[in-house]
């Protein structure tokens, strides 16, 4: 397979570029996303492309944009909507949660909503409480609602193609953090279904599903847990809605203990989830309980020196799975 | 934990059991499955074994008493446990009272604090004994029959993990010596329940040679067993059957073949597969749904035509047959019948099924497919009407016309015999269910139009 290499935030723009390019019903509505190219460069040269009625810079107005890409959605176009920080999904509650999830199902299916929401999680970029929210679990509560939660630049292409031809909506998180790295992406066409969990890396040990960049967090604590006999199995879920709960189980019962590391708060959140989403599976099979790694349950704090250490990392990934297989 | 010893049921017809003699006092130690006592039913004398290990701390009943079955006759508890209002439960389940021992151990409480405070340490002391084993490894002990208690746990605390089962396992394995190994797979002996004389336990050709030599004298003398309980039962029942109602027989060939693909599409990735008989019994259901004067009863001057479709496999046992029932067999899905049925199956072998589980039965269904049986005819069991017994499912080469040419191909075929009883059932009806039961089977996806 040949690949290239360009940044997560190219590989995001390279994924719009082919579906605007395949489908002239796909359109690109947000703060920014036309002339600046994105506050985060992912929209870059798209607006130049396809000019400002496929690619559109809107007002500050969250809850108004994502009704219009919904509304675009019903009457026939295929609207990718920016929503700036994950923070701000907030504001366009009313929109997803509402409307945007309900409106197939209470029109009897006759209706369809072809909506993408891009969207931003992950702290570390100082930039407090109200920019640095993972909000997976928000959505991820609504019945209505697929979730996609990539880890690399390649991940995020192939299934930011499947969110954009997927005819229900979608939120998709990015991870903020993650733009501007260099990943190795392929060169020829693809895409990576929804529901499919990908094991990073195999072993016998432990079991641990990491979301998002957590996989990639998780992948590289493996590395050293090496050093302790430890042998871990990665799991990158891909998406929390719909969730490949097979794969997980396969595994755990396998390694007997499951790790499952989320940028999420803890209360309520996407870790617990899986957690309980197959505890009844695999019961029988732990040799441990299960456990969660998670931002702790308190705004973010602006701080570096504080904001770290309530946020998951390698290290914290690496410690936590050693305490769970040798105590 | 404390548990009471009940009355065992052990036979269909039997209600009431009389304790003949205790094998064990009050605050005896005893161990799952010591005999403790001997029980008599229908002239019959039986050991009951315990179901749990403990202090047998109470006895209910007396030498000589006769109780209704599943009531309590003892209590099985640890040393301190309190099971005064299990002793109460007790004597009111079995009608008595007995006020004097609870006095009696009153007394003994007030006059007696400093056993109480050693008590107490001792239950302490059990608290921080507690042994962690994770649910892995209980569930491999299980599997492997090891005593999980006595493993030592190499996990974080000491847990007991998964893996020091099985190389507690593998430690423990019994040792044979090779000639007794290849002696004992020859004539078909169980390793196990041979004692070992070799160094360290080791089994060896001489005590495989010595059990054989007593065997053979064992069999020269014939066993003779008394014709009563479940055996008699079964005797009795089949008999009237067979010598009342003409059986009359049909059979026919059905290709299975789509539904073995069905189901293995069905059975991708789950736990709890849906077996050929679940399907069976599904497909069964609802050919009765549509010809109801197959679910009917001879009683006394009347046929009755019954309302529900109760379905009942026949699952063999040691003892004998029992055919648990599926309730409503025709209103429930695949899934939730292949559920019931294998619940219903284990609960039989594991001889926990009460009355309500195999009375009420309007059909039934026996399968010997897993013998290797081509097909075979089955007596009706009273007072249904109607039995289905289903053969081995082979590969046979079949002439199958496709645009009007005929071919040879290799399908899956099993042979269903349906025995009717002719006083209430006719030829044609009963070729016609199998008709029926031939087309939903060849073709489930008609089942979708029902």
């Amino acid at each position: 397979m040949k690949v290239k290499k360009i940044t997560y935030a190219q590989a995001v723009a390279e994924a719009i570029d082919e579906e605007m390019q395949r489908d002239n019903d796909v359109i690109l509505l947000g703060e920014d996303v036309g002339i600046l190219g994105g506050n985060f460069k992912a929209t870059v040269g798209l607006y130049e492309k396809y000019g400002e009625w496929r690619v559109r810079d809107t007002p500050i107005s969250e809850n108004s944009f994502t009704g219009l890409g919904l509304g675009a959605a019903l009457t026939g176009l295929r609207p990718i909507v920016e929503i700036m920080f994950g923070d701000f999904l907030m504001l366009a509650l009313d929109q997803i949660g509402n409307q945007a999830a309900k409106i197939r199902y209470m029109s009897g299916g006759q209706a369809k909503v072809p909506l993408t929401i891009r969207t931003t999680l992950g702290g570390g970029r100082s930039s407090a409480a109200q920019h640095s929210q993972s909000l997976q679990a928000l959505v991820c509560h609504i019945p209505g609602l697929k979730v996609v939660v990539p880890s690399s630049a390649a991940e995020a292409k192939g299934l930011l193609k499947t969110a954009i031809r997927d005819d229900n909506p979608v939120i998709f998180f990015e991870n903020k953090m993650e733009y501007n790295k260099i990943y190795e992406v392929p060169e020829e066409e693809y895409t990576i279904p929804f529901g499919v969990a990908n094991i990073l890396r195999e072993g016998e040990d432990i079991t641990i599903v990491g979301t998002s960049n957590q996989a990639l967090n998780a992948l590289k604590a493996a590395e050293e847990l090496t050093k302790e006999g430890i042998e871990a199995e990665i799991i990158d879920p891909r998406t929390l809605v719909p969730l490949d709960k097979n794969t997980i189980i396969k595994s755990v019962k396998k390694t007997g203990r499951l790790l499952i590391v989320d940028e999420g708060y803890e209360r309520c959140g996407a870790a617990g989830e899986i957690a309980m989403s197959i505890l009844k599976d695999v019961f029988y099979y732990l040799d441990g309980p299960i456990e969660r790694l998670t931002t702790a349950n308190l705004p973010l704090p602006f701080s570096p020196v504080l904001e770290f250490p309530i946020i998951p990392d390698e290290k914290k990934i690496y410690q936590k799975a050693k305490e769970m297989v040798k105590g | 934990m404390a548990e009471y010893v009940i009355m065992p049921k052990l036979g269909f017809n039997m209600e009431k059991g009389t304790v003949v003699k205790w094998l064990v006092r009050e605050g005896d130690l005893v161990k799952e499955q010591d005999e403790i006592l001997e029980i008599e039913t229908d002239k019959t004398v039986m050991p009951v074994e315990a179901q749990t290990s403990g202090i047998l701390r109470k006895i209910l009943v007396a030498e000589g008493e006769e109780v209704p079955v599943t009531l309590p006759i003892a209590i099985i508890a640890g040393k301190d446990e309190d099971i005064s209002k299990m002793i109460d439960e007790a004597y009111q389940k079995l009608g008595k009272t007995e006020v004097v021992e609870k006095e009696e151990s009153k007394v003994d409480r007030k006059v007696s604090p400093v056993i109480e405070e050693s008590q107490e340490i001792e239950a302490k002391k059990e608290k921080e004994e507690f042994k962690k084993i994770s649910p892995g490894a209980r569930r491999k002990a299980k599997e492997l029959g090891v005593e999980v208690e006595s493993v030592e746990g190499s996990g974080p605390g000491g847990v007991v993990i998964e893996k020091d089962v099985i190389s507690y396992y593998q430690n423990h394995q019994v040792k044979v010596s090779p000639v007794a190994q290849k002696i004992a797979e020859k004539v078909g002996v169980d390793l196990g329940t041979i004692k070992g004389t070799g160094i360290g336990g080791k089994k060896m050709k001489r005590d495989l040679q010595e059990i054989l030599t007593k065997g053979e004298e064992v069999n020269k003398t014939e066993k003779r067993i008394s014709y009563t309980g479940m055996r008699k039962i079964i005797g009795d029942r089949l008999s009237q059957s067979k010598f009342t109602a003409p059986h009359i027989y049909f059979t026919t060939s059905v290709d299975i073949s789509r539904i073995i693909a069905l189901l293995k599409r069905f059975n991708q990735d789950v736990e709890e597969r849906i077996s050929i008989n679940d399907f069976l019994v599904f497909v069964a259901a609802r050919v009765l749904v549509e010809q109801p004067n197959i679910n009917c009863s001879l009683l006394g001057e009347e046929i009755v035509y019954h309302k529900d479709i109760n379905i009942g496999v026949a699952v063999a046992l040691e003892e004998g047959l029992i055919v648990p029932v599926m309730k409503n067999a025709d209103k429930k899905s695949l899934s939730v019948l292949s559920k019931e049925i294998k619940k219903l199956i284990r609960l039989a072998r594991e001889r926990k099924l009460m009355p309500e589980d195999y009375n009420g039965g309007t059909f039934t269904i026996s399968n010997l497919g897993m013998y290797g049986v081509d097909n075979f005819t089955a007596i009706i069991n009273p007072p249904e009407a109607a039995i289905l017994t289903v053969g081995t499912a082979k590969r046979v080469p079949v002439v199958i016309e496709e645009k009007g040419a005929e071919k040879i191909e290799v399908r899956s075929l099993i042979e269903a015999t349906l025995s009717v009883d002719h006083r209430l059932i006719d030829g044609a009806k009963a070729a016609n269910f199998l008709k029926r039961l031939k087309h939903y089977l060849e073709f489930p996806e008609s089942l979708v139009l029902c």
